[in-house]
Order: structure tokens, then C-alpha cells, then sequence
């Protein structure tokens, strides 16, 4: 093993040589007795790991259970009220849609009592004659 | 995964019944899950107020997509995991740089675990490094180094093979450490 070997398997296996895999691990100390430079190298990955077991320390939280539980309450009122919407939106298009159509119907039949009343006029005449010629005939 | 019964207060057991719509079990997920998924995401983003709103996000995710886990092929905690790191990617994108988040918390570690300014300076040179890291890189070591998850979990996590954990380990292990040599030269 020489330097840039063993700074691979430091690499690989961390600075806890009890970690690394037996073979390599005779051969790491015997490295690192004969080389400076492969302490350093061993000496700053361990300061590495604990500076990381530093600074990776996580701050209290406080009641963030509870804040899950409220926001999930909070959403899940948001979404039944969405259903609610949903549910309620085809009935009240649907009735919008019917008043609108008896509105249009009412409006458009303004006209119709008149022609109904010539076309009432027009048969009622002509069927009056038909009527009044069979009379006649049998007379 | 094999497919085994289910003990009743297994995670896999309370998601299922997340999956049909039972709110006490979604319940006892949070209370049994929050912390260490706080932890992780905190880990990540270095942000105490980023971490608890992608905390409480996280959770209302796995509510909403409870339909999409299978127990048969991820682990609920794999899952779970996946979840925030997603949310936390999400976030690295929207702030495009983490050394505004990690520049404004460091008042609290500097309270609470260092001793003289000098190390002070050197821990906060190092949390920047953390901070600049790619984010596999960060996450690998993060759930590998800090967690002490195996890496065969970190890598469901990560999608990708185990070897590929180890060199993310490996590239983040060696950056880390040329800068703290280079701190403290």
C-alpha cells in the first residue's frame, strides 16, 4: 500500500481503521508508522468526522407534532370544503342553466298569444265553413 | 421485499391504514417519525425555520400521496426519506445557493459547542464547506456518516447502487478534508 492507496480506502472506509477490512488494515499501520504524511492524512479525515459530528447537531424542536397535525387539519377542512364546492357547483348550474331557458322560453313566447290568436281566428273561421257547408249539404 | 404478515404497529401496518384513510395511524406516524425526519432535513439544509416547514411538509405529502407507496417494493422509511430529500431539492432550487441558509444559524452551534473564536471561525468554514457540497454528496454522507444508516438503505434513498454511495462518500470525505486542511494551514 502506498499513499494514494491508502487515501482512497480512506476515502472508502472512514478514519475508524477498526472499520476497514482486516487485510487492508495491517497494511494502513504499517503505513502509517513509516509516513508523516499518511498520519496527516489520517489525522484530518478524524478531525473531519468529528468537526461533522459537530456541526451536524440538530436544535430542539418545539411542539412540531402538534404543527404537523394543526396544518394537516387546516388542509384537510380546505379540501372538504373544495369537495363541498364541487359537490354543489353541477346542481347549482343546472338550476341556473333551467331558470335561464324558462326566462329565454317566457321571453321568446311574448309574441305567441297573438299569432295563436290569428291562427285561432283562421281555423276557427275556416272550420266554421267546412261546419257550416256540411250543414248545408245535409240540409 | 418478501411479503410477510404485518405486525399491528409496524410502520408498513400504520401506512396501510394511512392508504385507507385513517387519520390515528397518520397520527402515530408523525409522532413516532417527525424527529429523525426533522433531523435529516435539517442536516441538509442547515436552516432550523427551512427544516421544520419541510418537516411539516414532508408529512402532508405522505398523506396525500399515501396511495403511491407499495410496501412490496420501499421500505416505509426509505419512503419517507425520499419525500423530504425531494422537498429539500425543491428548496435548494428555489434559494439556488445554500450559503445564505448556512450563514444565519450558526449563532446557535457557536452558543452552544464552540469554545474559542478561532475554532469558531474554522467549524463555520467547514458548515459552509458541508454546505456547499452537491447535494448526493451531502445527502450519502449525511445519512451514512451522521445517521448511520447502511449504505445499501442510502441507496434506495438516492437511487443508485451501492457502489455509487461509495464514491459519493468518498468525493464528499475528500473534499471536506482538503478543506480542513486548507483552515487550518
Amino acid at each position: 500500500m502506498n499513499e494514494q492507496n491508502f487515501e482512497e480506502y480512506l476515502d472508502l472506509h472512514g478514519s475508524e481503521l477498526s472499520s476497514w477490512p482486516e487485510h487492508l488494515r495491517d497494511e494502513a499501520n504499517e503505513l502509517l508508522s513509516k509516513s508523516s504524511s499518511v498520519q496527516a492524512l489520517l489525522d484530518a479525515q478524524v478531525a473531519v468526522d468529528q468537526v461533522l459530528a459537530d456541526v451536524m447537531i440538530v436544535p430542539k424542536t418545539f411542539n412540531l407534532e402538534q404543527k404537523i397535525m394543526a396544518r394537516f387539519a387546516a388542509q384537510k377542512q380546505r379540501f372538504e370544503l373544495r369537495n363541498w364546492s364541487a359537490f354543489l357547483w353541477k346542481p347549482a348550474f343546472a338550476a341556473t342553466c333551467s331558470l335561464a331557458f324558462g326566462i329565454y322560453l317566457g321571453a321568446a313566447n311574448q309574441e305567441l298569444p297573438v299569432d295563436l290568436a290569428e291562427d285561432l281566428t283562421y281555423v276557427t273561421f275556416y272550420d266554421y265553413e267546412e261546419w257550416s257547408g256540411e250543414v248545408e249539404d245535409e240540409s | 421485499m418478501d411479503r410477510q404478515p404485518l405486525k399491528a404497529d409496524s410502520d408498513e401496518y400504520l401506512m396501510r391504514r394511512v392508504q385507507q384513510g385513517d387519520e390515528s395511524a397518520f397520527s402515530m406516524l408523525v409522532q413516532r417519525h417527525t424527529q429523525s425526519i426533522h433531523a435529516f432535513i435539517y442536516r441538509l439544509c442547515g436552516n432550523r425555520g427551512d427544516a421544520e416547514d419541510i418537516t411539516q411538509e414532508t408529512f402532508l405529502r405522505l398523506w396525500q400521496r399515501s396511495s403511491q407507496w407499495t410496501p412490496d417494493t420501499v421500505r416505509f422509511t426509505t419512503w419517507i426519506h425520499q419525500i423530504a430529500r425531494n422537498l429539500c431539492i425543491d428548496q435548494f432550487r428555489r434559494e439556488q445557493s445554500l450559503k445564505r441558509t448556512s450563514s444565519h444559524e450558526n449563532t446557535e452551534f457557536a452558543d452552544s459547542t464552540i469554545e474559542s473564536i478561532e475554532e469558531d471561525a474554522k467549524r463555520q468554514a467547514m458548515r459552509d464547506e458541508i454546505g456547499t457540497l452537491p447535494e448526493r454528496q451531502r445527502t450519502a454522507i449525511v445519512l451514512c456518516q451522521v445517521q448511520g444508516w447502511t449504505q445499501q438503505d442510502a441507496a434506495k434513498v438516492l437511487d443508485t447502487s451501492v457502489d455509487g454511495v461509495q464514491a459519493l462518500i468518498g468525493r464528499a470525505r475528500r473534499t471536506l478534508r482538503a478543506s480542513l486542511v486548507k483552515n487550518y494551514e
